[in-house]
């Protein structure tokens, strides 16, 4: 069992951090790592099942380990992992986060499904995932699985899944309150109360809140050619109720509410009160249900997601512009499956439902135009897998997939139109018809143990995705340029293989390697169609969504981690990925990219970093190297930064903290030595970010 | 003792109803706004061209506009000049004025018998309000005499001569330190930048934002005119070098000018184009691009016909 803690340790980039937050009983210092491999996890699977029986890359954070990490944001905590791309623009005033991983593009979220207590988050109009809104505080464990998942979960799930799993209260009464003042004037706050009013009925609830005056995100040659530049301010609140009951027969029941809301400057003011904003107001309702029926095991899911998006445009550039930019963003799911032991096989079948939809108008206040874009997609899938221990060395995990999706309503039209939007006329599509798409998508792995300390994988896997709305059914100005709906854009597949060890060399170190290659067939991809538009202030290139017919992405992973003596723990990973285009029929009109890289996928990352646990001062440390990564799709010299590729650079996180009976004091700095860098959109970072945190916690059981 | 069956219908009714009314706390009951009417008033008096009045070719049309949101700011003007099925659009601006709008326009009669003048404006609230007048031909034309002035040499942001800032009424260049106390006289400065890759030697005005970036000073002019250029005659060749050579009056000016949908306040200038323009006084002209270097030190030679 020794060997199965090691694994586990491997397994987990961040275990290393982790120690008891039960302050005053467990002791805040205490070194334990929590997760081994028999952690078990309910992701890979859908099926609650060990670490050490599934035979695929898998990582796990706990509450504890991100408690003591330098991150504020939840997508933040991930970075730390191999093979992780993250990209948050401006820290803290990001309003959007991506998190992608294995030579995927940090600029799209929609091949990583993200999950929130199995619910997925992915807005099916951009597979895009409101990433604010999920409070650190409020996680039990984070679980990411590698590798295509798209026979468990669709399409997605076709570049890896990252499932945030939320506490549930498991004392009769719970405090976790605190106050975080940083860089830029920022202050927030947060309050978790949680609790079980007897063995069945239980509730927590979740808020918070935060704002800040900001910094200037735009570049120097921005700023010199625009007098209407200001800091980009925000603050956001939320709030996560979750209340269930337990029935008779293992039986449980819960309901989740779900409400967020932000406003952020996005960096210009000309006549608005606040200048050019974005607003996010969201809601959610989740109701789940587990339990037995007879030796079945079902697990149902129902869902709905509603994002009323509002972003304030205004600008001055031959006259003034303002236009308003209102998108409501719909996801309502059934995900329903029914897992049975027979044998040496773990049997689980299911069926899921998704209906998503965008609604969106861009409505010009200094002309008559209004500008409308709307889509919907249903998709309801079967899916079936076998879970077979064979021996105690061998465990094989198999599953097939069938998805049906549907495209229609979608549209994308002018009304009275002016010169604001005469540009976009041509592309005016009000009937986009009906499109259906199908695929069958299977998955194969296997797991061999050679011994206590070494264990061997390899998987087989393809993915099937549609496109996400966005690209569908929405033309418009995107920054840089002009994008056009691609209505008949073809669904993508992605064929992964993928291969992995984890050993234990020496006493006390854990390795893990993995190597994968994915070929990608009708691979979509934004490319410029070699015309230029002039949106009334200067000629920008075109971009469209195409089919790309092949490329590759091969990539190696590896990570140890080190115990050096009681206290001290060291962890380093490194990813190298590569992401090629090996085939594109150019149109015409086109650009041939054939043998061109990727955007936005860094060649090289890596990370070291390690925790110090003492009775003085805690500390953790993490320097991040993310490697140089191509511009545009023709990998030629951008004319802003002067080269084609953004320069690789390395980042500096720490963290202190002290625990005081039932108090946290913790000093975070990002970015310590204040390294400039670019990020895959020319913005400019905060800089260091120092913040400091108040807590306090009780925990009455 | 409670029974179990009690006890666990009544932790599912606590499940239920906070389920149902927690959402309902978030629900706030938004005050609905009042919409605010849009008015416009067409200006009248001796100045301006009234309803069915008769102007001859060439001749000035002038429309006065006053405009109030009624307590949400104007935002729109647009002025529609329509001859039958055809509607070319004269003025459309995106303006943010919490007082009342109150602007001046020229235009020139065109060889239509007789034409549609349709204004148009709208406040923040999208409400709008629409003014029209009918303008017929008198007999006989009123081109007017123009000026011309060839072959002005103007400095590009980098060159050290900063002969930048020109008066096109005057066909006079300032540099930074003779334009003092005649800002307002300024209605062409150029630059040049690449754009994708490719050189781009442009036309601009102290009106165009951007234009601080390569003219800062600009930026505290107390003001700043806009010109607005003819994209589509210069974009796609429709006045030849030898056609500018020919013009003796305004009429080529007034009627090569083709605001349509496509018209700003930078354009592009490539050696032997044709640009016409309208200042914001309202005059029509036409620059010929004798010459344009490909450099941000080097110079713009143009030729310039304007109206008197």
């Amino acid at each position: 069992m020794k060997t199965f803690r090691d694994f586990s340790l491997v397994l987990s980039v961040l275990f290393l951090l982790n120690y008891s937050l039960s302050y005053g009983q467990n002791g805040a210092n205490g070194p334990a790592d929590t997760i081994n491999m028999e952690q078990v996890v309910v992701t890979a699977t859908r099926t609650d099942s060990r670490v050490a029986n599934i035979p695929m890359r898998i990582h796990t954070l706990t509450s504890a380990a991100l408690s003591t990490m330098p991150a504020i944001s939840t997508d933040e905590v991930l970075k730390y992992t191999p093979g992780m791309n993250i990209n948050r623009s401006f820290g803290v005033l990001s309003a959007k986060a991506t998190v992608t991983m294995r030579g995927l593009s940090s600029k799209e979220q929609g091949r990583v499904l993200v999950l929130m207590d199995g619910i997925p988050l992915n807005k099916s109009d951009g597979g895009s995932v409101d990433w604010n809104m999920i409070d650190p505080y409020s996680i039990e464990r984070i679980e990411i699985t590698k590798g295509a998942g798209s026979a468990i979960y669709g399409g997605s799930a076709m570049g890896g899944i990252i499932n945030i799993i939320t506490q549930k209260p498991v004392n009769k009464f719970n405090l976790n309150a605190s106050l975080d003042y940083g860089t830029y004037n920022t202050a927030g706050a947060k309050v978790n109360v949680s609790g079980r009013l007897s063995n069945s009925f239980y509730y927590a609830v979740n808020t918070f809140y935060r704002q800040s005056d900001g910094y200037i995100t735009q570049p120097e040659s921005e700023i010199r050619e625009n007098p209407y530049i200001v800091k980009s301010n925000m603050q956001e609140a939320g709030i996560n109720v979750r209340t269930g009951i337990t029935l008779k027969g293992n039986n449980n029941l819960e309901a989740i509410f779900k409400y967020y809301n932000d406003q952020r400057g996005t960096g210009e003011k000309v006549y608005q009160p606040e200048g050019n904003t974005t607003d996010h107001d969201s809601w959610g309702a989740i109701l789940n249900y587990a339990g037995n029926i007879g030796e079945l095991r079902i697990k149902s899911s129902a869902y709905a997601l509603t994002e009323d998006y509002k972003k304030v445009n205004e600008y001055r550039k031959d006259d003034y512009t303002w236009y308003n930019v209102l998108s409501t963003r719909s996801d309502y799911g059934w995900l329903n499956s029914a897992t049975y032991q027979k044998g040496k096989n773990l049997l689980t079948a299911g069926i899921d439902f998704k209906l998503g939809g965008v609604d969106g108008e861009d409505i010009y206040i200094t002309s008559t135009d209004v500008v409308y874009n709307l889509g919907k997609m249903f998709t309801y899938a079967f899916f079936l897998q076998d879970e077979l221990t064979l021996t105690d060395k061998i465990r094989i995990i198999a599953g097939i997939r069938y998805d049906n999706a549907t495209f229609f309503d979608g549209a994308f039209y002018i009304t009275q139109p002016t010169s604001e939007t005469d540009f976009m006329a041509e592309y005016q599509v009000p009937d986009m018809g009906r499109k259906n798409w199908s695929a069958i998508s299977p998955r194969l792995s296997l797991q061999y143990r050679i011994n206590e300390n070494t264990r061997l994988y390899g998987m087989v896997s393809r993915g099937f995705r549609p496109s996400e709305l966005e690209y569908l059914c929405r033309s418009g100005r995107i920054k840089g340029g002009f994008k056009i709906a691609s209505p008949d854009l073809k669904p993508e597949y992605l064929t992964n293989f993928e291969a992995g060890i984890d050993f234990v060399p020496v006493h006390d170190l854990n390795v893990n390697l993995s190597a994968y290659y994915s070929i990608g067939k009708d691979f979509q991809y934004y490319v410029s169609n070699g015309q230029v538009i002039d949106m009334g202030f200067g000629e920008r290139p075109i971009f469209i969504r195409d089919n790309i017919a092949k490329v590759t992405i091969s990539g190696v992973e590896a990570e140890f981690k080190y115990q050096l003596f009681s206290g001290l723990q060291l962890t380093g990973v490194y990813a190298w990925a590569q992401s090629k285009i090996l085939d594109y029929h150019a149109n015409a009109d086109t650009i041939n990219l054939t043998g061109k890289f990727f955007t936005d996928v860094p060649e090289h990352i890596a990370s070291l970093g390690g925790r110090y646990i003492n009775r003085f001062v805690n500390a953790s440390l993490y320097v991040r190297y993310t490697g140089s990564m191509f511009v545009n799709d023709r990998n030629i010299v951008d004319e802003i930064i002067g080269k084609e590729k953004y320069p690789a650079y390395t980042t500096v996180d720490l963290k202190l903290w002290k625990d005081v009976k039932r108090f946290r004091v913790s000093l975070g700095v990002q970015n310590l030595f204040d390294v400039d860098y670019y990020d895959s959109k020319f913005n400019v970072g905060p800089g260091r970010y120092i913040y400091g945190t108040l807590e306090y916690k009780i925990a009455i059981r | 003792m409670k029974s179990s069956s009690y006890t666990s219908t009544s932790h599912l009714y606590k499940f239920v109803l906070t389920f149902i009314l927690l959402p309902l706390l978030f629900i706030s009951c938004e005050k609905d706004e009042p919409v605010h009417k849009a008015t416009l008033l067409l200006k009248t008096g001796a100045l301006y061209t009234p309803n069915n009045a008769q102007v001859r070719l060439g001749g000035t049309i002038r429309i006065g506009v006053l405009a109030s949101g009624s307590g949400a700011p104007v935002t729109y003007l647009q002025i529609l000049r329509i001859i039958g099925n055809d509607t070319v659009v004269q003025v459309d601006r995106g303006i943010f004025t919490e007082e009342v709008f109150d602007e001046d326009f020229t235009f020139s009669k065109d060889v239509a018998p007789s034409e549609e003048w349709r204004i148009l404006v709208m406040n923040a609230d999208r409400q709008t309000a629409v003014e029209s007048i009918i303008i017929n031909r008198a007999e006989g034309s009123d081109w007017k005499p123009i000026k011309h002035f060839p072959s002005l040499e103007l400095s590009f942001q980098d060159n050290p001569a900063g002969n930048w800032f020109l008066d096109v009424d005057n066909g006079v260049i300032y540099t930074s330190s003779t334009v003092t106390a005649h800002e307002q006289d300024v209605d062409v400065v150029g630059y040049f930048y690449y754009t994708s890759g490719v050189p781009s030697p442009s036309l601009t005005c102290p009106g165009y934002t951007s234009a601080i970036a390569y003219y800062p000073e600009m930026q505290g002019w107390p003001v700043k005119n806009a010109v607005t250029y003819d994209y589509i005659t210069s974009d796609n060749n429709l006045i030849s070098p030898q056609q500018f050579d020919e013009v003796i009056n305004d009429s080529l000016l007034v009627t090569g000018y083709k605001p349509d949908k496509v018209s700003g306040n930078c354009k592009f200038a490539y050696t032997g184009k044709v640009i016409p323009f309208k200042t914001q006084t309202g005059k029509y002209g036409m620059i010929k691009v004798e010459q344009a270097d490909e450099d941000s030190a080097g110079i713009m030679k143009l030729s310039i016909k304007i109206q008197e």
